[in-house]
């Protein structure tokens, strides 16, 4: 029995663990004292490992590289050489025929790790010539990024993810931490155990809200006029601390101009709560001598998810609750490396290190590092992820590069995804499964996956930590990182790197937050936490200290703006709000805990849509009944809970389920400023269905049916080529 | 008497179902049926795990006209040989806690082994008594919401409950007590 060093590769709460493995197979975990875990895991780092195994439980790991030769024909084995050469001639071809800017790439933020996304950045942007590069962070915490970086100078978290338990006030907004991070709630049951009072504002009655001191269930859709009115209340009863706003702030006198309109009276309609919960909820915020307000998707999957967070750090700002270890912001990232993605210029706009593409010094800096001639790199910022349907159908994207991500799963309307995607000249695929979407590719590569390959993850709290290998490589799996390489390196700009450590030293060199975070220093249970300035610094747990904003001026900016409606209000044919959200035992697209024994025991198809009892009485539908759940994008059928935490009026579906899809219901309606899409709100209805044993066989067989479809789609892996027979 | 058993704190517990997961990996090995021991339950207040509690006169032993379950130690144990699937415990269990699943069993002739006809198995909680750190949903849980209570748990929470009712007991003396002291 041998025991390898890993970090989960579920959820940005970078919890470090041991893999067991015993005759090549991987087959335990255990939890390892990390910074953030402290030898705890939760159920998907404890019992999400046997996927590496290839358990075939959804759907098969790739092994082999395939092509199609044709559009619309089979998937062919073919060797690594073959492969390569076919997709550098086919991007060749594209990018000569139709300029770098029609080939779009996406990185992974799940199992791949830093190295792998850096590698394949500078393949976009050295080697193709475009900043066509996105990752998924553009579908979750994106408003996150760039609304923190407006007002605070930074897109992360400002607090650690340990320091969260000494806070006096958490307040949770649009965020269920149990669901998503189980083992940054325990952090919360922890703050809740040490005296903290705990403020809930969301619609659903969520496991926090249990030990709250203060939940407000508010209406879906009313973030904005909610924290407005809650800055309104602050400034509006002196809770304010106005030499802090002198010093470090700028703007206050306009931000207050649109905050003024909002008193909590105003809203209250709006929003579905009294204006005196309001009241309160600012008084316990402002007045606690440490308060964290913690978020979620419930506030950067809306039409005005940025302009949120724009809000979110005002209060923080006007209140000086920020920039001390216990008293800050929370954007807790969901993917184990969305942090990383970011912080690797998996980004349209920023080179690794939240460095601007449009800044010349920093193109200078860049050409010169990477060999290349001076004005090569493109100042135009590329497209983002979801300018892709749009892309496609105008014509201007041809070819994408899929790294490690199912669109077809976790993007909206995947009606619409999947002409997108069909409608490219080449589709290329780099995954460890086939997933809905490499099922559709023209190229498809095998990447190594987490437990066959080294690197760092940077946990949600700017925490970076080092993974190892557990168990060689299956079947013909590369190192995503040496697929980048191989194929820059025949498309006419050479790559080589010897490891992930040559590779992480050359991202050190090159961004100065990042320089001091050696392999050496996190070694085993270590980890560094950026910025890491120097090789001396042990990390920075806290940003911003002495109100020490990281923005040009140094100071916060404070920004307003008037709270407008959602874009798809329920009407007479779709009456409900579809809020779509996490399942605890699965992530992501599930093809990696689909694949996990105990998890996909505990939790399968179709899924549940949650809803109200009084909703569900009104159809006639009965607890754990299967359902027709339609919007104008779609139907799909799913199972009922009737739960009473929900809100009236509103119904949630998890978006890991490939039978149960909740994005064939949801609609691609983006916030403008960072064009994520509003997943939290569209209108729907939920039907019963009379005959519960016709839904039950047809349920199955659709589950049967997409299982088969992949399986065969995998099966030409099995294959070998000719030139390979012996 | 003597028994122990687990129980979740409902404040603690974030509803994650890591128990759950515990529990099922502890038992999925050949002649166990890989279910969970607990049944995660969500109301509008509280979350807890429900699992057997191992009682002093367990109606499921009462309900057993085969004598499967029976009390052991510090247990109510299973004799999965005896049991013949009639499910009386399932309808005596107050707490919903046991289970009776149909398992394939493999019966071996020399070198043949053959699936022999449906055996019925109890699906309960055992305290993982074959494991030396106790049981398992109770080292997994990441908030420390579940315990083992035994005897000597109980009379340590009578025994605070007592001296918290003594002291409260001050506000209704007839006579002034010293408030000096």
């Amino acid at each position: 029995m041998e025991k390898h060093m890993a970090v989960c590769p579920y959820c940005g709460a970078g919890c470090k663990l041991n893999l067991i493995v015993e005759d090549g197979m991987v087959i335990g975990a255990e939890g390892l004292d990390g910074v953030t875990n402290e030898g705890e895991l939760c159920l998907k780092g404890l019992s999400g490992f046997d996927f590496i195994n290839d358990t075939k439980i959804l759907t098969p790991r790739i092994l082999h590289p395939m092509i199609r030769r044709e559009k619309g024909g089979e998937l062919e084995r073919v060797s690594w050489d073959e492969a390569l050469d076919f997709t550098a001639k086919k991007l060749t071809e594209i990018k000569e025929k139709y300029g770098p800017d029609s080939i779009m790439l996406t990185g992974s933020s799940r199992g791949p790790g830093n190295e792998a996304n850096y590698v394949m950045q500078k393949f976009t942007r050295a080697c193709v010539g475009t900043n066509n590069i996105d990752n998924c962070a553009r579908t979750c915490h994106g408003p996150s990024v760039i609304g923190l970086m407006d007002t605070v100078g930074s897109g992360a978290m400002s607090v650690s993810i340990p320091n969260m338990e000494n806070a006096d006030l958490i307040l949770l907004f649009g965020y269920n931490p149990s669901a998503s991070h189980p083992i940054v709630a325990r952090r919360i049951v922890k703050a809740k155990e040490k005296g903290a009072k705990i403020i809930v504002v969301d619609p659903r009655a969520i496991e926090t809200a249990r030990i709250a001191d203060l939940y407000i269930q508010i209406n879906n859709g009313c973030n904005l006029a909610f924290m407005n009115a809650f800055a309104n209340a602050i400034v509006s009863e002196n809770l304010h601390d106005i030499p802090f706003i002198e010093a470090h702030t700028t703007g206050f006198d306009e931000w207050w101009n649109t905050i003024k309109n909002y008193t909590p009276e105003s809203v209250a309609d709006i929003c579905g709560c009294s204006a005196e919960d309001i009241r309160k909820a600012a008084r316990m915020y402002a007045k606690a001598p440490n308060s964290i307000i913690g978020w979620g998707m419930g506030v950067t999957q809306q039409c005005q998810g940025v302009k949120t967070v724009h809000q979110i750090a005002a209060i923080a700002c006007i209140t000086n609750q920020i920039g001390r270890d216990n008293a800050g912001l929370a954007p807790v990232r969901g993917q184990n490396n969305v942090q990383g993605s970011c912080d690797m210029g998996m980004w349209p706009s920023w080179f690794p290190g939240y460095q601007k593409v449009e800044d010349p010094a920093n193109r200078e800096k860049f050409e010169k590092a990477w060999g290349l001639p001076a004005g090569s790199l493109p100042a135009k910022p590329g497209f983002k992820l979801t300018d892709l349907p749009h892309g496609v159908k105008e014509g201007k994207i041809k070819a994408f590069y899929n790294f490690g991500e199912d669109p077809l799963q976790t993007e909206p309307d995947s009606n619409d995804m999947r002409e997108t995607l069909e409608n490219l000249e080449l589709l290329i695929s780099q995954d460890i499964f086939m997933t809905q979407t490499t099922a559709l590719a023209d190229v498809v590569f095998p990447g190594t996956s987490w437990g066959e390959h080294d690197g760092v993850f940077s946990a949600s709290d700017r925490t970076f930590q080092r993974f190892t290998a557990a168990v060689p490589p299956k079947g013909e799996c590369k190192h995503d990182w040496q697929i980048f390489s191989e194929l820059s390196t025949r498309m006419g700009y050479p790559m080589h790197y010897e490891d992930t450590k040559e590779i992480w030293d050359e991202v050190r060199s090159l961004c100065p937050n990042f320089y001091g975070a050696t392999y050496e220093k996190m070694d085993g249970a270590g980890h560094a936490q950026w910025p890491v300035p120097t090789l001396d610094c042990p990390g920075t747990p806290t940003l911003y200290k002495g109100g020490q904003f990281t923005t040009p001026d140094k100071k916060a900016r404070l920004l307003a703006h008037d709270f407008i409606e959602p874009t798809e209000m329920p009407d007479d044919s779709y009456p409900l709000v579809l809020c779509t959200v996490r399942e605890v035992g699965h992530y992501s697209c599930r093809s990696m805990t689909g694949n996990c024994k105990v998890l996909a025991m505990l939790a399968d198809e179709p899924g549940y849509v949650h809803m109200n009892p009084a909703d569900a009485k009104t159809r006639n539908i009965k607890d754990d009944d299967l359902v027709w759940v339609s919007s104008r994008r779609g139907k799909v059928i799913t199972r009922a809970c009737l739960d009473e935490r929900i809100n009236k009026g509103a119904v949630y579906m998890t978006y890991q389920w490939w039978i149960g899809k909740c994005n064939d219901l949801t609609m691609h309606a983006t916030d403008p400023l960072s064009g994520t899409p509003e997943d939290k709100y569209s209108a729907c209805e939920v039907q019963n269905i009379e005959d519960q044993v016709w839904a039950e066989r047809h349920m199955q067989s659709l589950y049967t049916a997409l299982k088969d479809r992949l399986a065969a789609e995998a099966a030409p892996q099995n294959i070998v080529p000719a030139s390979e027979a012996q | 008497m003597g028994s122990k058993f687990v129980v979740a704190d409902p404040g603690l517990c974030i509803g994650c179902e890591t128990c759950m997961a515990g529990c099922m990996m502890k038992h999925a090995v050949p002649g166990d049926v890989e279910k969970p021991r607990l049944n995660l339950v969500k109301t509008l207040s509280v979350s807890a795990p429900i699992v057997c509690h191992q009682c002093a006169d367990a109606p499921c032993v009462a309900a057993c006209p085969e004598g499967a379950l029976y009390f052991a130690e510090d247990r109510v144990a299973m004799n999965q040989e005896r049991c013949i699937g009639c499910r009386s415990c399932v309808l005596a269990c107050p707490y919903g806690a046991v289970q009776i699943d149909p398992v394939k069993g493999v019966a071996t002739m020399g070198n043949l082994s053959m699936e022999s006809p449906q055996k019925a198995f109890i699906v309960k909680c055992d305290l993982c008594y074959d494991r030396e750190a106790g049981p398992v949903c109770v080292s997994v849980c990441p908030t420390n919401s579940l315990l083992v209570v035994d005897e000597e748990e109980l009379v340590e929470r009578q025994r605070q409950r007592r001296t918290r009712a003594a002291v409260a007991s001050s506000a209704f003396s007839s006579v002034p007590l010293n408030s000096e002291l």
